[in-house]
């Protein structure tokens, strides 16, 4: 008998529509028409990078068993967190979306569900799916640290070489001192 | 749908958007989407309007008590003088071609960043203050009043807007967004809403002649400094001259490049150029910089800046100008100059001594850029070139948008590249040349307190890089302009870990041998050649 893995796999187009549909309703109505119209991977990368990320997710959930580990997941999370914790959206808000994959599994898949009582499944997949919150929780984190990173190492770099200059700053790495 | 448990995770919270009209949708200030004001003390030194100490966070922005009839008077007397503004204002027919097609709004999603969104901002005043018809029906007609708020929204937005002109491309009409959030900005800069990232280079370009403030005995050293390293390099001393009457051409670059990692790399191969080929050429320290923020302040700061130059080449006796890795210095040079500071009829048309070539296409400006220069020279065989020395980088190019779309600039930075550069790979068509993504921070947008909105208008960018880094193993993103060396570093590290960023000047700086140079073991960077690793000093 299939499972509900083999079941997400099997039907995984009409999840991962549902899913995508449900993810571009947290962006603004206009924006979802263009990001839902245009499909050249390069002049809509949201779009691309959501896809790629999404339908990893979804084969690996049908193939991880019980516990998702982060390094199957991790890359595909991060295309998606990556861009949205960049998109001026709350934490919670830019991680929602893998919560919404609850939704469209449950609305996709529920005959099937109904059918071969599948509901302890269910609640294992839906475990999985908290697994995956977290770890997009610290995938988030680690763009938002990056961010801050970034803009720290902007500051220093333009004034860098007129601080060497000015013999206010010492390169101790350049004399080999305290490295070793 | 009743039949299974409702997923309580969604009931708590709804995820999803309300769905409402532009007009009515708040503009919302939040750290990361603007870039800070301009300081009073430089807009007073500026002689700009309502100088005062304020954040766009605020809620009580100061306008001056007549705001409204400032702001409209200037807007009414813009429409007068530049027709191709009423035009932009009239013809715009909402056909949406230009609606995906602007970065911030690719990599962000707010439609108040779609092009014609942009400008609609603006035009729905026009239609509700100068338009019979709106003034009756009002928002039915996409019209409006100008209230406090409009004004926010314009901060906002025209300053999320890089005036790349990539949008421009896909209009049917050749409506320029770029020109109205010029526009834009002056209407704001009459009532002392403007970002100082603009203001202060503007200000110290105008007293020290670039945009850091850098004094001339600074600026000196700042070189003999650079040339220390290329001797440790090369072994060669170079002595370039500085401030000299009398020599054919003068050099002008952004100041940028003396100063920030990784610009000096390619100030350093601007240098080794030179000096191979015993170039007639003098540097300025008082013309010591190409950028141009007068273009985002005003008509007049852009046209003294501009001016600047050509008086010094005039001064020190130039016949003609060589130009830089700059990105908005030749947007200024080859759409304003002529018309501004022209014609530059003490100079001649520039004309390589090394390969006889004229630049007949130089002749109105009398300024060359240095990317066309140095591919006439490899072209006629004068460059000694070893390219193997580049074979650590796998290399891309990212067409910086003015000079792509603002002087058609694709294929002589491309020759160069693949002269002195073995490993060359192209990102997909629709990200380059003409239709090249914006590295998300010009237009005075380069700012560290606006990163986080420029890593969202860079992602169209940097999707195009992670995909060449990963089918070809591309680990370089060379460039010719000052402010993508400066914004594309943290783009590429955000969306392409593993992509360093160069200038031009640098890869030919690598490859160029000097007569009598000792045997390099590092490049300019001072890593290690490839196969030299275990070199010692
Ligand atoms: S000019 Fe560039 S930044 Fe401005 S709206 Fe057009 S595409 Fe966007
Ligand atoms: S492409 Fe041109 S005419 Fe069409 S909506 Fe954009 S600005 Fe208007």
């Amino acid at each position: 008998m299939l499972k509900l893995v083999d079941h997400l796999v099997l039907e995984q187009q009409a999840v991962l529509d549902a899913w995508f549909d449900l993810i571009l309703g947290t962006y603004s109505e206009n924006t979802a028409v263009l990001w839902k119209k245009r499909d050249d991977p390069f002049a809509n990368p949201v779009r691309h990078r959501f896809e790629a990320g999404m339908r990893g997710i979804v084969v690996g959930l049908g193939t991880c068993g019980q516990t998702p580990d982060v390094a199957t997941f991790g890359p595909y999370l991060d295309e998606i967190v990556r861009v949205r914790a960049i998109q001026d959206f709350t934490p919670s808000q830019a991680t929602a979306f893998i919560f919404l994959l609850k939704k469209a599994v449950r609305e996709t898949l529920w005959d099937k569900i109904v059918e071969h009582e599948l509901y302890i499944e269910l609640l294992a997949l839906e475990s999985a799916i908290d697994v995956l919150a977290l770890f997009a929780m610290d995938i988030y984190c680690q763009c938002r640290e990056k961010l801050a990173a970034l803009r720290i190492d902007q500051i220093k770099k333009q004034y860098d070489r007129l601080l060497k200059r000015a013999n206010l700053v010492c390169d101790l790495s350049a004399e080999g001192g305290e490295e070793k | 749908m009743a039949k299974y448990p409702p997923p309580e995770e969604l009931i708590k919270i709804n995820y999803t958007t309300p769905v409402k009209s532009w007009m009515d949708t708040k503009t919302a200030f939040k750290p990361g989407n603007f870039s800070y004001p301009g300081k009073p003390e430089i807009l007073k030194y500026l002689g700009m309007p309502n100088p005062r100490v304020w954040s766009p966070t605020d809620d009580d922005w100061q306008l001056p008590p007549d705001w409204q009839r400032i702001v409209m008077e200037k807007f009414r007397e813009k429409l007068k003088k530049y027709r191709s503004f009423k035009i932009f204002m009239d013809v715009c027919v909402r056909c949406g071609a230009c609606a995906d097609k602007c970065h911030f709004f690719i990599g962000g999603g707010d439609p108040k960043n779609m092009p014609v969104l942009r400008a609609e901002l603006l035009r729905s005043i026009y239609r509700g203050e100068f338009s019979a018809a709106a003034k009756v029906l009002g928002k039915l007609a996409g019209a409006r009043k100008l209230e406090e708020d409009v004004i926010k929204e314009w901060f906002l937005y025209f300053y999320q807007c890089t005036e790349c002109r990539r949008c421009s491309l896909f209009c049917p009409y050749g409506i320029d967004t770029a020109e109205i959030t010029m526009m834009a900005r002056e209407l704001l800069h009459e009532v002392g809403c403007n970002i100082n990232w603009i203001l202060e280079p503007a200000a110290n370009c105008n007293r020290t002649g670039n945009h850091l403030g850098i004094q001339p005995h600074a600026y000196k050293d700042m070189m003999d400094f650079l040339c220390d390293d290329i001797e440790e390099i090369t072994g060669k001393r170079i002595r370039p001259n500085v401030n000299k009457k009398g020599c054919e051409i003068l050099f002008i670059t952004p100041s940028g490049d003396i100063f920030a990692d990784p610009g000096i790399y390619t100030y350093m191969g601007y240098l080794i150029l030179f000096e191979h080929l015993g170039l007639d050429v003098t540097w300025s320290t008082y013309a010591s910089e190409g950028g141009n923020f007068g273009l985002f302040t005003s008509d007049k700061m852009m046209k003294k800046l501009n001016a600047k130059m050509y008086a010094e080449a005039e001064r020190l006796g130039a016949k003609w100008i060589l130009g830089g890795e700059c990105g908005h210095m030749w947007r200024v040079i080859n759409q304003y100059m002529s018309t501004m500071n022209g014609p530059a009829d003490f100079l001649e048309t520039p004309v390589s001594p090394i390969t006889g070539t004229k630049f007949d296409a130089a002749a109105g400006t009398k300024m060359l850029h240095i990317a066309e220069f140095t591919a006439d020279l490899i072209k006629h065989g004068k460059l000694n070139l070893d390219p193997s020395r580049n074979d650590n980088f796998k290399t891309t190019f990212h067409d910086s948008c003015n000079p792509a779309r603002g002087m058609g600039l694709f294929e002589e930075p491309r020759y160069v590249l693949k002269n002195v550069c073995r490993y060359f790979y192209e990102m997909p068509e629709n990200t380059i040349r003409e239709q090249t993504f914006c590295c998300g921070g010009g237009a005075g947008l380069n700012n560290e307190e606006f990163t986080e909105t420029r890593l969202r208008g860079g992602l169209p960018r940097g999707n195009a890089v992670k995909y060449v880094r990963d089918r070809h193993g591309v680990n370089n993103l060379a460039c010719v302009c000052a402010i993508d060396r400066a914004t594309l570093p943290p783009l590429c590290d955000y969306w392409a870990p593993g992509v360093g960023v160069s200038g031009l000047h640098e890869l030919v700086g690598n490859a160029i041998i000097l007569d009598g140079e000792k045997k390099r073991t590092t490049d300019l960077r001072q890593n290690p050649l490839p196969g030299m690793e275990d070199e010692e000093e």
